[in-house]
């Protein structure tokens, strides 16, 4: 059977090039605290990073129809320094799953991870015990915090993953530092 | 039980004499050992030929001088020896051939062929991945789609699934020199080049390729493209599925033209249990394929204008394809991956709206086209970046079997619709092939843009076509392909979707073989970028419109 | 004058110019989102605060909020001091522009020149990220930028040349007074063009966009900087396209001068609907490669400029 990986090791730096140094917070009180998150829900810019079919539904969720923009979070941003939303929209196999990984650690906190489709949730319809290739969801590398069921799903269950998001970081409850 | 070769089971023209004698009797010349006819209808080729290992780059050499360009290879594991498959086609006319090459499990070595068609080079390193048959002389043995610490081939029969181990690292060759490796061209200045990683997180939003590229400055010396990263194991999971059961995947490999490979997958199975759908299907398959066409041509000038700078197209092009999308949905229930082109015919009724929302849409997108000329087509700047870059040479797609709109751009005239009929209706409506001459970005672009419009004629003279009747035509729920071997080719978006298929009696195939447009159209991007600027090698990478996924399956 | 004099002058008209910078980068950018929306038939950010107004405070907040990455092998102090650098032209330049008659931070004599050359300061900050970042991304488009800029530097001192001619002096507020009735446009239709296109060069904005160029070079210069430091890159990318498009309402479209309205609300009319039209094209354009880059300044922009040149200084010899 499949011998997996069952608490992925969240930020731990890959080799010494990657070890970059990370300033905790110095103050933490409760308004300024709030006032941040309220600000962070609202300005999530996204990773530009579509592996393969669900893709395509994240860019028809960002296009005029849909907009996801209106919510703050259309601003895609190309390097991984500058977001803080990963969708992982796609299957994600072997050779992959390191490059996701270190996206993630590029990425500086407080970051999120919204799993975009059935693929990245658990594989999707490459979900089979003898499947050699396709890693069995993103959770087992990454920490996810909104989960989107559907092959693909709808622009609309993004945008309401995305408000879901911002539901649950305004109320302080994700894992992002 | 793995079927008997193919050669006993061929249907013979007539005793005899066959009607491709002359071309026989060269081959046989060159060194082939054995050659059949085959029923075309049926089994999409029109000749077999038997090969030894030895003589293989001979008869290989007599069919490029014949002007037949490489199409696809198939590598086949027949327990207990395994089987190559190379299919080639003539462009001008003439018989399809099929070349059968054998080695041992043991042994699993060929000589390479990539001396004599350039493009053989990444079907040998797939097949290497897959089976573990070794090249000779190959000139880069290297993994192509499966990660470089994998120590099996999934498509022999005996793999059964191996642990998932997520590993450590991304580098794909540690330690070999990188120029050795890559065998790039040699820099004028050496020390002054470097290499430049377009790395799998790409915002040019093909899928996850990565190309490394030798640069200097601004000069692309080489490059070399590494796949896999979207590899998700569909043809060995083919192996497991139903045929009925398969059809869902068929539309993830492609998902910009989902429907036009659902109808390869139901055209190839008609062809192998000799099927006819009824004429209702057939024309709502023209009016949904035309729809996807055209569908997939948006997506690929908003992307490529996203590519080159421009956001504002993407925005408009999305915003078509929502209508089209719109309709699929009404039809079939689901956006993109509809799984409504079955095998017999469609899956269900069109809605009643059908035929008044597909007219409103072709008189909006003809109100369009000309705004994306003035805006797009017709831009100083677009022109600027893509007149004169990475042309094709018409040699250039005989080594590598290009095909779709990157073929017809550098002036061969070919079109699977027209050429290879696997749908009566293209030949009753009235439309044209669309060619340029010059092969570059711009008439790559040129040809795309000429086709949706030829979509859309065919799309309302289809129309006219619709009468009633059924929609689907009397078959078996789970039905078995005769056992035999079966090759069917569909004009996608992208080019040319081929097909291949194995059967041995029982409802689930022996072997699947999807030879998708994109694979070849990429391979010709490594002989193009030398001597380009890097911004070129993006303008380039637009032009052919690859889908990463499916040309990784 | 007084020290306190002196020193209170100082912190109000420190405070004016930080406070309008500020408040003008968050507008810029509501702006563009909102530009960029109407022109893609979208509706950009409405969510927060009435008609997203309160969006770029969203953003500004997220980003102080964020962790400031800084990669091991980077150079560090180039690395800290690069957005600094970049930023640090955009106050100097807005306190030297004034935006009515009498009103503004300072008018000084040789006002022309000094925004013309402190506006040159930018690209080293841009440079320096390039380099520091020890990334070949950034490296390729800190290059591309500093080849960019300084190319195009020439052609629009020679078209600011013209207009300086005519007026006969460096300080802005003549120059603006010179332009009564008549802006300068109308003398100096060509000069405007290529001021024009190299003030859109020199902010690095499409079709010039080259050393940001997102889908090649995936972020260019900025690509390793987070949080705040890339804030500061925001900021003075904004303010220089404030400062270009004030310096054309200064010197080609008459300044403050307009009747009925008071000077001020004139100035920031005309400013915004030529910062209105560089978004405008920016989201029309596709961008040019690096050497058609070049070969259009060296081969068509630099010779129209100097031959514009010539023929202004013989037809308007001696007229202002």
């Amino acid at each position: 059977m499949s011998e997996v990986n069952e608490t992925p090791n969240v930020g731990q730096p890959d080799t010494e090039l990657e070890k970059d140094e990370q300033i905790p917070p110095i103050v933490r009180f409760l308004p300024l605290q709030k006032a941040l998150d309220l600000a962070r829900a609202n300005s999530l810019w996204p990773l530009t990073f579509g592996i393969a079919c669900c893709a395509i539904e994240m860019m028809a969720a960002s296009a005029s129809r849909y907009d996801t923009d209106r919510f703050g979070a259309g601003v895609f941003r190309n390097s991984p320094r500058q977001a803080d939303l990963m969708i992982v929209a796609g299957t994600v196999n072997l050779k992959m799953a390191p490059i996701i990984k270190r996206l993630y650690d590029q990425m500086p906190s407080p970051k999120w991870v919204i799993a975009l489709g059935s693929c990245a949730i658990c594989g999707g319809p490459f979900d089979q015990e003898d499947n050699y290739a396709v890693l069995q969801g993103v959770e087992k590398i990454v920490p996810v915090d909104v989960f989107v069921p559907g092959c693909p799903p709808r622009p609309e269950a993004l945008i309401h993953a995305i408000i879901e998001l911002q539901e649950k970081i305004k109320s302080g409850q994700t894992n992002a530092s | 039980m793995p079927p008997e070769s193919d050669v006993s089971a061929a249907v013979p023209e007539t005793p005899a004499v066959s009607v491709h004698a002359e071309l026989i009797e060269r081959l046989t010349k060159a060194g082939a050992t054995a050659c059949a006819d085959l029923n075309y209808a049926q089994t999409g080729m029109d000749l077999d030929i038997d090969v030894a290992p030895e003589k293989l780059s001979g008869v290989a050499s007599q069919l490029k001088s014949e002007h037949y360009a490489f199409e696809t290879m198939v590598g086949v594991d027949r327990q207990p020896g395994l089987d190559v498959l190379y299919l080639f086609k003539p462009h001008a006319g003439g018989p399809r051939v099929k070349l059968r090459t054998t080695t041992s499990r043991e042994t699993a070595t060929l000589p390479t062929l990539s001396s004599i068609y350039a493009g053989t080079e990444w079907y040998e390193r797939e097949i290497f991945d897959m089976f573990g048959i070794t090249f000779t002389d190959h000139p880069h043995p290297r993994p192509l789609l499966l990660p470089h610490f994998t120590n099996f081939h999934p498509l022999r029969k005996d793999f059964h699934g191996a642990p998932i181990v997520i590993p450590e690292d991304t580098v794909e060759i540690p330690e070999i020199d990188v120029k050795e490796a890559m065998k790039l061209g040699q820099s004028d200045t050496p020390k002054r080049d470097f290499f430049l990683n377009m790395g799998p997180q790409h915002p040019s939003t093909h899928g996850v390729l990565r190309i490394l590229l030798h640069v200097e400055g601004e000069r692309v010396l080489g490059g070399r493209c590494h796949l896999g990263y979207s590899h998700r194991g569909t043809e060995k999971l083919a192996e497991k599925r139903q045929y009925v059961q398969f059809l869902p995947y068929t539309d993830r490999m492609d998902y910009l033209s989902p429907v036009n490979y659902n109808w390869g997958w139901a055209k190839l199975l008609e062809r192998a249990a000799n099927v006819e759908t009824t004429p209702r299907a057939e024309v709502i398959r023209v009016i949904m394929g035309e729809l996807s066409r055209v569908a997939s041509h948006l997506v690929w000038l908003g992307t490529y204008l996203l590519d080159l700078g421009a956001i504002t197209p993407f925005l408009y092009c999305f915003e078509d394809r929502e209508m089209i999308l719109t309709i699929f949905e009404r039809v079939s229930g689901q956006r993109m991956m509809t799984s409504y082109i079955v095998f017999g015919g469609v899956r269900n009724e069109v809605h009643s709206g059908f035929v008044n929302e597909v007219r409103e849409l072709v008189k909006h997108m003809r109100k369009r086209m000309p705004e994306y000329d003035t805006l797009v087509m017709q831009n100083e700047i677009f022109l600027m970046r893509t007149d004169k870059v990475g042309p094709i040479s018409q040699e250039q797609c005989k080594e590598f079997g290009v095909s779709g709109p990157c073929l017809r751009a550098s002036g061969v005239d070919y079109d699977a619709r027209r050429d290879e009929p696997y749908c009566d209706l293209y030949s009753q409506l009235d439309w044209k092939v669309q060619t340029e001459q010059a092969g570059d970005c711009l008439a790559r672009s040129r040809v795309r843009m000429a086709e949706i419009e030829q979509s859309l004629n065919l799309i309302e003279q289809a129309l006219e076509k619709l009468e009633e009747g059924p929609f689907r035509a009397k078959v078996p729920k789970l039905f078995k392909v005769p056992a035999g071997e079966y090759y069917s080719i569909t004009e996608g978006p992208r080019g040319a979707i081929g097909w291949y298929l194995i059967g041995d009696g029982s409802n689930t195939p022996y072997r699947l073989k999807v030879r998708v447009p994109s694979f070849a159209n990429l391979q010709v991007v490594e002989q193009l970028i030398p001597g380009m600027r890097v911004a070129d090698v993006v303008s380039i990478l637009g032009s052919l419109d690859v889908v990463i996924p499916e040309i990784d399956r | 004058m007084s020290l306190p004099e002196i020193l209170i002058r100082l912190v109000i008209a420190f405070g004016a110019v930080i406070t309008f910078v500020t408040v003008n980068a968050l507008f810029l950018v509501w702006l563009e989102r909102k530009v960029s929306a109407v022109i893609q038939n979208r509706m950009g950010p409405t969510e927060v605060g009435p008609f997203g107004l309160l969006q770029t405070i969203a953003d500004a907040l997220k980003l102080l909020g964020k962790e400031m990455i800084t990669p091991t092998a980077v150079d560090r102090w180039t690395f800290f001091l690069a957005p600094v650098i970049a930023f640090l032209p955009a106050p100097l330049l807005v306190a030297a522009i004034p935006i009515a008659e009498g009103i503004g931070v300072s008018d000084l004599n040789v006002g022309a020149l000094y925004l013309l050359a402190i506006s040159n300061i930018a690209f080293i900050g841009i440079l320096m990220a390039g380099w520091a970042s020890n990334n070949k991304y950034s490296l390729l488009g800190a290059v591309r930028a500093v080849a960019q800029n300084v190319s195009y530097e020439i052609p629009m001192l020679l078209a600011v040349l013209t207009v300086i001619l005519m007026s006969g002096s460096l300080k802005l507020s003549e120059i603006v007074a010179a332009q009564s009735p008549i802006p300068f446009i109308v003398y100096q239709p060509i000069a405007f063009v290529i001021y024009f296109i190299c003030s859109i060069a020199e902010s690095n904005r499409t079709p010039f966009d080259l050393p940001e160029a997102e889908s090649e070079l995936v972020a260019g210069y900025h690509t390793e900087f987070t949080g705040m430091r890339f804030a500061l890159f925001f900021l003075a990318e904004y303010t220089q396209v404030f400062v270009l498009a004030a310096i054309i309402t200064l010197f080609f479209l008459g300044g403050w001068n307009g009747p009925v309205l008071p000077g001020w609300v004139w100035f920031m009319l005309k400013t915004y609907v030529v910062i209105f039209v560089v978004m405008w094209l920016r989201w029309t354009y596709p961008r040019l490669r690096s050497d058609q880059l070049m070969n259009f300044n060296w081969r068509v922009l630099l010779p129209v400029a100097i031959i514009n040149l010539l023929i202004s200084t013989v037809i308007y010899r001696g007229q202002f």
